[in-house]
């Protein structure tokens, strides 16, 4: 579990750290829509340059992103075979037993891996220095204006902090019920197909059964701690936007600016 | 002897900032045949210990020797079945652990995925819910509609089908009524006198451990600070003032009365016999 | 007027066996009420009918005079708070901190009021120096002791207990019950105490034992502990000296109160030294 790296939340003290959760989601989005400007690879080297000094200033360490970018390596090689495959255009760079690689194959390969590095490194930027909850009071702030149109914000982000509070939990839970079946005779790894049935079986159903208690459990303090989901509540964390934040943004809105710029006007 | 524990040390997370040492260099040899209880405080490593004796946890350092088996940190996890055959390891709420659609079937559960055949292992099942106080007519029920209790008897006598030479049991009466824990006790001792089967509990209750138990071990900060026979044990009450232990109430008693000037001979560990040594000091 | 008062309850959950049957009892203003009785004999339904969980069949509950219905739950529910059996399954926050928010923005507490609230009850509860921790890396003791905290943020009269330690360690168990002690004496709070431990029946000053959904005996605790024939028929236990008294007395000795250790011991080591 701790080798994911993906979406993982640091807790270091930093500027980045710091800033409004609301304010990052939406300059996150700039950002995000900034990669699919098309401003050629000037455009690129600029947001690259910019995004890993967002990375630094929140001093993460640099392997740690590409650790996060590992699980993509796969799908890249996949991309670059398909695009070798496919795209016979632009000059050719060499051949091997009667097959010709083309430039553009490479190119646009290298095209599309740049995005998705920028748009890992940008994500994790968010995720690796925002606290899971504060996230979430973000998303319900954000959707406040939707509650009108029925969008159950409040309601969406309980359920995302409930589920956040509760992983370790099952974690442990999981593991707990794995040594008990263990201790049966479980054996994951060998087996027959029907074993192999049981085992997992024997896994989830008290998995199942003890989140049922769990949930009930917990849907009774809360309601006896006053919680009504339809009612009006107070908020404990008041997320508060400062001036570093539209300092923030609005360098952010400088950075697709020129960038929209570069691409559609010079 | 056929368990023991030779340096045995085992941590949590090695090499993370989580990491944890939760036993350090334990030296222990478990007495067959009797019960042997492990108590001290919570995090003091009982439970990682325990999980030593049915390979769940390998030892990080030195080694296990449980029956004819060593295991150590190399051991790969295979052949792993003939331990865990030997020694049942019943978790702390076990019945957390039920997942089969009738009691039997759950029962019967250990017993096939240990290579038992079908006729057997319902052979088996019957017997052992007798052993564990259920009545066999509730076998076509669903688990998962009983009450804890019996719940909990029932994921024992999974454990016991499996007929285990060693029955490892972590905090088993955890949360039940008096009556409820006492009948427990009562059956690990019945497993023991009429099964001859070696009983390892972990607990906190030391009326438990006087009246059941065999021996103790007492462990503390990864350490075991003492191992002896639970007579020895409550007699030393510097040593037992010294591990913070709650003196059982008869022990307690004897000793008030010690302080008052009735002094009254060793080795009284229940009620009654409390009653007839008080009554034949008083009574000419 | 009682902060307590059942009437004829009655409540079963499929309508064929009544898990409470006519069960009717009060709770005195400031007292400390236990309520004992094997598993699954009525003791926790009651706990949740009390506060509203559960809908009652028939009968009547009454809070402070004023009857449980639907319309009046959120009041009653503030006057009452509760703390429930496994400490995982209530720890609703992300941390300590966050958790004794929880009850607070139920109740619509101004944000810029709860730091000074938060931090007050956790100092009473003797958690301050964990209030940032999450509840992994807590003790089932200091978990049931943030709940506790979480409960009197709320300012509530009365404390409803269901079996919260029977799952705690001795060491948790303990700290609990002197939290519980001290609150039932410095804020003269109402204590109703489900329970399986027999010293806290004996410290108490009511006691209800049920069996099958009835309650089959109310009053002193003194009075009730010491009918060790009855308590053992109920699958329950008596306390030691109890237990030994009775012993004793089949072997001729008789003592005058068995409820009290000390002058039992006195008695015994007076006898001994008449001799």
């Amino acid at each position: 579990m701790s080798n994911i790296a993906l979406g993982r939340y640091i807790p270091l003290d930093s500027l980045i750290h710091k800033l409004d959760p609301r304010m990052k989601i939406i300059a996150m989005f700039f950002l995000l829509i900034a990669v699919f400007v098309p401003a050629g690879y000037p455009g690129y080297g600029v947001l690259g340059v910019f995004i890993v000094s967002v990375l630094l200033i929140a001093k993460l360490r640099l392997n740690f992103i590409f650790r996060a970018m590992k699980p993509m390596a796969f799908m890249l090689v996949f991309l670059l075979m398909i695009n070798v495959l496919v795209l016979r255009t632009g000059y050719v760079l060499f051949s091997f037993y009667g097959f010709t690689v083309y430039s553009d194959a490479i190119y646009q390969t290298l095209y599309i891996t740049f995005r998705l590095a920028l748009m890992i490194m940008i994500t994790t930027a968010l995720t690796a220095t925002t606290k899971p909850l504060d996230l979430t009071l973000a998303i319900e702030d954000l959707l406040g204006p939707l509650k009108r149109f029925g969008v159950p914000a409040h309601e969406i982000a309980m359920m995302i902090s409930i589920a956040l509070r509760f992983i370790p939990t099952l974690i442990e839970e999981t593991q707990r019920i794995m040594k008990a079946q263990a201790s049966r005779g479980v054996d994951l790894k060998e087996g027959k197909f029907k074993e192999k049935i049981m085992a997992i079986l024997s896994l989830i159903v008290p998995l199942f059964v003890s989140s049922f208690q769990r949930a009930e459990d917990l849907a009774d303090a809360m309601e006896a701690r006053g919680y009504v989901p339809s009612a009006t509540r107070t908020r404990y964390k008041q997320l508060k936007r400062t001036l570093k934040d539209y300092i923030m943004l609005f360098v952010v809105l400088l950075l697709l600016g020129g960038l929209i710029t570069l691409a559609f006007v010079v | 002897m056929p368990i023991a524990f030779e340096k045995v040390s085992y941590t949590y997370a090695p090499g993370t900032p989580f990491s944890y040492a939760a036993l350090k260099e334990v030296d222990l040899a478990i007495e067959m045949g009797k019960i042997t209880a492990i108590i001290g405080p919570t995090g003091s490593g009982k439970s990682t210990l325990v999980q030593h004796l049915n390979a769940l946890l390998q030892p990080s350092d030195g080694q296990v020797l449980v029956l004819d088996r060593i295991i150590t940190h190399a051991d790969k996890p295979k052949q792993l079945k003939s331990l865990r055959k030997n020694v049942g390891l019943v978790f702390q709420f076990p019945e957390y652990q039920l997942f089969e659609e009738t009691v039997l079937k759950d029962v019967m559960f250990g017993p096939l995925n240990f290579g038992v055949s079908e006729e057997e292992a319902k052979k088996r099942a019957m017997e052992t819910l007798t052993v564990v106080g259920i009545d066999p007519s509730i076998a076509e029920k669903s688990p998962l509609d009983l009450s804890g209790g019996q719940k909990r008897r029932i994921a024992i006598a999974g454990i016991l089908a499996i007929d285990p030479k060693v029955l490892v049991l972590d905090e088993p009466t955890a949360g039940l009524d008096p009556q409820g824990s006492k009948s427990m006790m009562q059956l690990f001792t019945q497993l023991n006198r009429q099964y001859e089967k070696t009983v390892l509990i972990v607990t906190h209750d030391m009326e438990h451990v006087l009246n059941y138990c065999d021996n103790v071990v007492v462990m503390q900060d990864g350490k075991c600070v003492t191992h002896q026979t639970v007579k020895e044990f409550f007699n030393d009450g510097k040593l037992l003032h010294e591990l913070n232990i709650k003196v059982p109430n008869v022990l307690r008693f004897k000793e008030s009365l010690a302080k008052g000037g009735m002094s009254l001979p060793e080795g009284i560990s229940d009620l009654q016999t409390l009653a007839k040594a008080i009554a034949g000091r008083i009574k000419p | 007027m009682k902060p307590i008062e059942v009437k004829h309850l009655k409540f079963s959950y499929d309508q064929e066996t009544d898990v409470v049957r006519d069960v009717s009892f009060s709770v005195e203003r400031g007292s400390y009420t236990t309520i004992i009785g094997h598993n699954g004999s009525g003791k926790s339904t009651i706990a949740k009918l009390l506060i509203g969980l559960l809908e009652k069949e028939e009968g009547e509950i009454l809070i402070d005079g004023a009857p449980l219905t639907l319309e009046n739950l959120a009041a009653i529910r503030s006057k009452v708070g509760i703390v429930f059996q496994n400490p995982d399954n209530q720890f609703i926050g992300a941390t300590v901190r966050d958790d004794i928010a929880f009850g607070l923005e139920n109740h619509n507490v101004d944000p810029k009021e709860m730091d000074g609230i938060i931090e007050r009850f956790a100092q009473e509860v003797n958690m301050t120096s964990y209030l940032n921790h999450e509840p992994t890396r807590l003790s089932g003791g200091q978990k049931q002791r943030v709940a506790i905290a979480g409960v009197l943020a709320m300012s509530p009269e009365i404390l409803i207990l269901d079996e919260a330690t029977s799952m705690l360690d001795p060491e948790g168990k303990g700290d609990v019950n002197e939290l519980v002690d001290q609150l039932h004496h410095s804020r003269n709070m109402t204590i109703l105490s489900i329970t399986h431990d027999i010293e806290e029946v004996r410290k108490s000053d009511h006691v209800l034992v049920m069996n099958e959904g009835q309650i089959v005996m109310d009053g002193d605790p003194d009075v009730i502990l010491h009918r060790y024939a009855d308590l053992v028929k109920l699958r329950l236990d008596a306390p030691f000296s109890v237990k030994l008294a009775l012993e004793l007395k089949k072997l001729g000795i008789v003592l005058d109160n068995p409820m009290d250790e000390e002058g039992m011991v006195d008695q015994l080591c007076r006898l001994h030294l008449k001799k």
